[in-house]
């Protein structure tokens, strides 16, 4: 079967700069198995006068002409998806994801952060971006290897809770900042509006868990991810799949309370999938289920639990 | 020299760390001790039945229980150790000594609570050809072994402690990095450290969800070293792969922030790099776990890649 493939360029017309939006329309819509293409810019309010000597023209554009709302993130969307409809779930497949340029950035700011009373200032660094090598480096002689990822995507939100700010992660998805989300992987969204209305974008050219200082190796991404939608299977919150874990997602603004949502999540799901009693559930979690901090910096803050999937080879 | 010890009435503490308990064995640093743990309540003794050891039925039959559950073998006095001292443990042949272990889980603990107000125990077959464990639920597990509780005796003036917290001295730490091949560095609080050992684990996930891993009993070697050239306010690890800092708290949010200090503490001495360099590094390549949620003391752990530096 042929499916269509969309390119989607980040400009001042093409993106949705801080927020998701219920009532947002689409750019164009995709049926389910089609591909887009994106290729996305970091977030920033204002281009100075040393980002201004690498920025792209349409980085300058959106600074310029787009209307920020809320937060700060620049996501390219939405986009439709025919027949999607509130109570699906939509899968989002990461086919391919790569840096755009050959720089990033990096930086933290006062009462934000995972330390900010060790940190009350704010620095920003470029960094630059080795395609080749697939590193990225600042100067410090330590270069990081690159793991590129979006950090912010999902569907539109409940249209009752109205434009949600783009700086925090929940249901829809959004600022989830899960570096696990690499090429390769499936995320899966609940869909809560009609067309379910998918934004992506915040490139992570490299993060650890927790992303502690407050950002990534923020940078332009170029991605093609696919699109399935599922009908007889339905979630309160996203989780996804990679090619070794099932991943499951607890968002809160206290961590403990976020580990306790994603326990409940993988017990359901091993439940349900797999047809296992609760209590051995829990028992597995114990055994296997590894619990990471996503990030700590969002105000909502995440965690995430990996259970390999090799577990259950003789189960499928 | 090499040591060897089989746990047994006279040579463990029943579920706590003290300063004031004498010494079952004195080593030198450079020496080697093969430990030989047991692990288990009464509970366990009776579902397992003729599978149990003597000394572990002489423990539980001879020994009273407190404040914590953990059978550590120790104390283990380091001739030479002092106060301020960094004790090295090098773990090795790490590997469970029995085909059986348990997990469980009761009431007002474990990760949900909530979800789970009732009293469950499962013996888990370990097949140890295979390297997996099996408790009837469909699924084989497999085998990871290490020590869930390790560490030195607390400072004096904390009198005895359970060994159910972590804390500086170590202790209950539940870090399922700390397999063979690790080593682990603890801050020396009395003359000659005396180190326990105990809780063998056959398998866990990073946070120990329920409350208990695959608890068994096992066997390791360890290796003392003593730096009298370091100081260390918290334990810390070394794998093949990776620095390990660990944050101890009742909120894992704090426990955050300590193993992040920490980790940018180490980059800054170690490394020589700038503490706005190494917050960014933790941002882009350190990975915060959560070691476990189930000892009323939290633990958080940071995996500093050490490959990223040259």
């Amino acid at each position: 079967m042929e499916f269509s493939i969309n390119k989607l360029i980040a400009n001042s017309s093409t993106v949705q700069w801080g927020f998701y939006d219920p009532e947002a329309k689409p750019l164009f819509n995709v049926s389910s198995g089609d591909i887009v293409e994106v290729h996305t810019e970091p977030g920033m309010r204002e281009v100075d006068s040393e980002m201004r000597e690498i920025v792209s023209p349409e980085l300058i554009d959106i600074v310029e002409n787009g209307e920020r709302k809320l937060g700060g993130h620049i996501l390219n969307g939405p986009i439709g998806i025919r027949e999607a409809l509130a109570g699906d779930v939509l899968e989002v497949k990461m086919l391919e994801i790569l840096p755009r340029y050959n720089w990033g950035f990096n930086r933290f700011r006062p009462l934000s952060g995972g330390l900010p009373e060790d940190f009350p200032y704010e620095r920003r660094i470029i960094i630059e971006i080795d395609k080749e090598k697939n590193v990225c480096d600042w100067e410090t002689g330590v270069p990081i290897p690159l793991s590129p990822f979006f950090g912010n995507m999902g569907v539109a939100p409940p249209l009752n809770l109205g434009k949600v700010t783009s700086g925090v992660p929940g249901p829809w998805g959004g600022n989830m900042d899960n570096k696990e989300f690499t090429e390769g992987t499936s995320v899966f969204f609940p869909v809560f509006v009609d067309g379910a209305q998918f934004s992506i974008g915040d490139g992570h050219g490299c993060q650890g868990d927790g992303e502690s200082c407050l950002s990534a190796l923020e940078c332009g991404l170029i991605g093609k991810i696919q699109f399935f939608l599922h009908r007889n299977t339905a979630l309160d919150v996203p989780m996804a799949e990679s090619s070794s874990d099932y991943i499951f997602m607890g968002f809160d603004p206290i961590l403990d309370n976020a580990i306790k949502s994603v326990i409940r999540e993988a017990i359901k799901f091993l439940v349900e999938r797999f047809e296992m009693k609760k209590d051995d559930a829990y028992t597995l979690c114990s055994l296997s289920l590894d619990l990471r901090v996503t990030q700590i910096v969002n105000g909502t803050k995440g965690v995430h639990g990996l259970l390999s999937k090799s577990l259950f080879e003789d189960m499928n | 020299m090499e040591h060897e010890l089989f746990a047994n009435p006279e040579n463990v503490s029943r579920g706590f760390y003290d300063a004031s308990t004498p010494p079952i064995l004195t080593v030198k640093s450079g020496d080697t001790l093969r430990v030989h743990t047991e692990s288990g309540l009464e509970e366990h003794l009776e579902l397992v039945g003729d599978r149990a050891s003597d000394e572990f039925r002489a423990i539980i039959e001879k020994l009273p229980i407190g404040p914590g559950p953990h059978i550590l073998i120790g104390p283990i006095a380091i001739e030479g150790a002092s106060p301020g001292d960094v004790l090295e443990v090098q773990l090795e042949d790490i590997s469970p000594r029995y085909d059986w272990g348990y997990n469980g889980f009761r009431p007002l603990m474990g990760g949900l609570p909530e979800d789970f107000p009732y009293r469950r125990t499962v013996i888990v077959e370990i097949d140890k050809k295979l390297e997996v464990a099996d408790w009837g639920a469909g699924i084989k597990v497999p085998l990871r072994p290490y020590f869930g509780n390790f560490g030195v005796a607390p400072p004096h003036s904390m009198g005895k402690i359970g060994s159910y917290p972590p804390g500086s001295w170590g202790g209950n730490m539940d870090n399922k990095e700390l397999i063979s091949g690790s080593k682990v560095f603890f801050p020396v609080f009395n003359e000659q450290a005396l180190f326990s050992i105990g809780d063998g684990h056959g398998c866990q996930g990073d946070g120990e969800v329920c409350l208990t891993a695959l608890e068994c009993a096992m066997s390791g070697t360890l290796k003392f070293k003593i730096h009298k050239e370091l100081s260390l306010t918290l334990p810390k690890a070394e794998t093949p792969t990776h620095f390990i800092f660990m944050g101890f708290d009742p909120l894992i949010d704090n426990a955050v922030k300590i193993a992040l200090r920490e980790t940018i503490k180490f980059m800054q001495s170690e490394f020589d790099i700038h503490r706005d360099d190494a917050y960014t590094i933790c941002s882009l390549a350190v990975d915060l776990r959560v070691t476990q949620i189930v000892n009323g003391v939290k633990g958080v752990h940071a995996m500093l890649p050490k490959n990223i530096f040259k």
